[in-house]
């Protein structure tokens, strides 16, 4: 899943989560998760004040933005004096997992 | 007192010498002071300058906050956030002013704190959440004054080894007798934040010290690391703290907490460095239209 501004979603991406109404966030979704989107349906949410949607996969290379390879190796880096500590080495397996499934990545 | 800490406690007492407080703060103390003081009273007082409106709610309608209506008026900000909340957002605009056009970096991890400190206080179920993250947006005011005390020089001293090793704060504490987390408090004091707000400031390096709000106090620290770890923002430096025993203690997170905590904060920050593009985005045009008039 990537969740990207509104202003780089594209036509056939299919969506990763519901897409609230801004005014009715408890009431029924404009889109639900699975729908796919069309030229149409973007223009309809940016009309209707959407910042940003969860699409599946991450088909969108943000300009700046560090590949899933690079974003755990820096990581590993900043942990290094942290490697006798149980409980942060939990912390930054925990993190790998969570950005690897973001990148649509099982972590083994 | 060393030379150096007596200065920027001088600088703080000096309110001409930090950027320009919002002459607002009289009439809030005012109305503070008042016992019969009513919510529109508040806003009454902050909507007459409406720059400094515009600029509150939009930090209102930050991700950090995470309301999923949009908040439109002062009065709903003050109802929904409390008075508190709205006037350190009052007090510290100028200070955010001067993050975001000279410490950008800092600005980023303030944000990305605030996001952390709302996703976990959320996930625990804490009461005050929106005090919880307001004082994670606030912990590292101390930077940007002791970043004006000594004009240049900060980045010079954080280019210091040492500091990749052991972090700005001890940097901080070798070369000026005092550091950010102290200078904080000081001027949190200056401006008459309340406790809630004051302590995690304080105590965010030192959560044992915290006495009276030692959950907020955790939640700030718990947050500020994790944003370290994820590397957003840079504070400083890129040294990540093993969390204190006191704040794994008081928060008690357990592995399943853990995992939705990291989870939805990877979901938030994506909103928050959205966030900070659209503010440098304004900055920038705003910064273009004054050099064309």
């Amino acid at each position: 899943m990537q969740k990207i501004p509104i202003t780089l979603a594209e036509p056939d991406m299919i969506l990763a989560q519901p897409i609230m109404q801004p005014d009715k966030p408890d009431g029924l979704p404009i889109f639900g998760k699975g729908a796919e989107l069309t030229a149409t349906s973007i223009e309809r949410l940016k009309l209707k004040g959407i910042q940003s949607v969860a699409v599946e996969g991450h088909p969108v290379i943000i300009e700046g933005e560090e590949s899933l390879d690079e974003i755990l190796i820096m990581m590993e880096q900043r942990f290094e004096h942290l490697h006798d500590d149980e409980y942060m080495m939990n912390i930054l397996e925990t993190f790998k997992k969570q950005i690897s499934h973001a990148f649509g990545v099982d972590y083994e | 007192m060393s030379d150096q800490r007596r200065s920027i406690k001088f600088l703080i007492s000096n309110s001409s010498s930090l950027p320009t407080l919002p002459g607002i703060l009289t009439k809030i103390s005012r109305l503070e002071a008042q016992k019969d003081s009513s919510t529109d009273d508040f806003a009454r007082v902050i909507n007459s300058d409406q720059i400094l409106a515009a600029k509150v709610l939009r930090l209102v309608n930050s991700p950090f906050y995470g309301f999923s209506r949009r908040v439109s008026t002062i009065s709903n900000a003050l109802i929904l956030l409390g008075v508190n909340v709205i006037k350190s957002l009052v007090l510290s605009s100028s200070i955010f002013e001067m993050m975001e056009k000279s410490f950008l970096g800092l600005w980023e991890h303030s944000l990305a704190t605030a996001a952390a400190a709302n996703v976990i206080a959320t996930k625990l179920d804490l009461p005050d959440i929106e005090e919880i993250s307001t004082a994670a947006l606030l912990h590292d005011i101390g930077k940007v004054v002791i970043k004006i005390h000594l004009k240049g020089g900060y980045e010079q001293m954080l280019e210091d080894g040492s500091v990749q090793e052991f972090g700005a704060y001890e940097a901080e504490h070798q070369a000026l007798g005092t550091e950010h987390a102290e200078v904080g408090q000081w001027l949190a004091e200056n401006w008459y934040l309340p406790e809630k707000l004051l302590e995690p400031i304080a105590c965010h390096h030192d959560v044992e010290k915290s006495q009276e709000h030692r959950t907020a106090t955790a939640v700030v620290h718990y947050a500020d690391a994790l944003i370290k770890a994820r590397g957003v923002g840079f504070s400083g430096d890129d040294f990540v703290p093993s969390i204190q025993i006191a704040a794994r203690e008081e928060l008690q997170i357990d592995e399943e907490q853990l995992t939705e905590i990291i989870a939805e904060l990877e979901d938030r920050l994506v909103d928050v460095r959205n966030f900070s593009l659209d503010i440098q985005e304004n900055e920038q045009e705003d910064t273009a239209q004054e050099s064309s008039q």
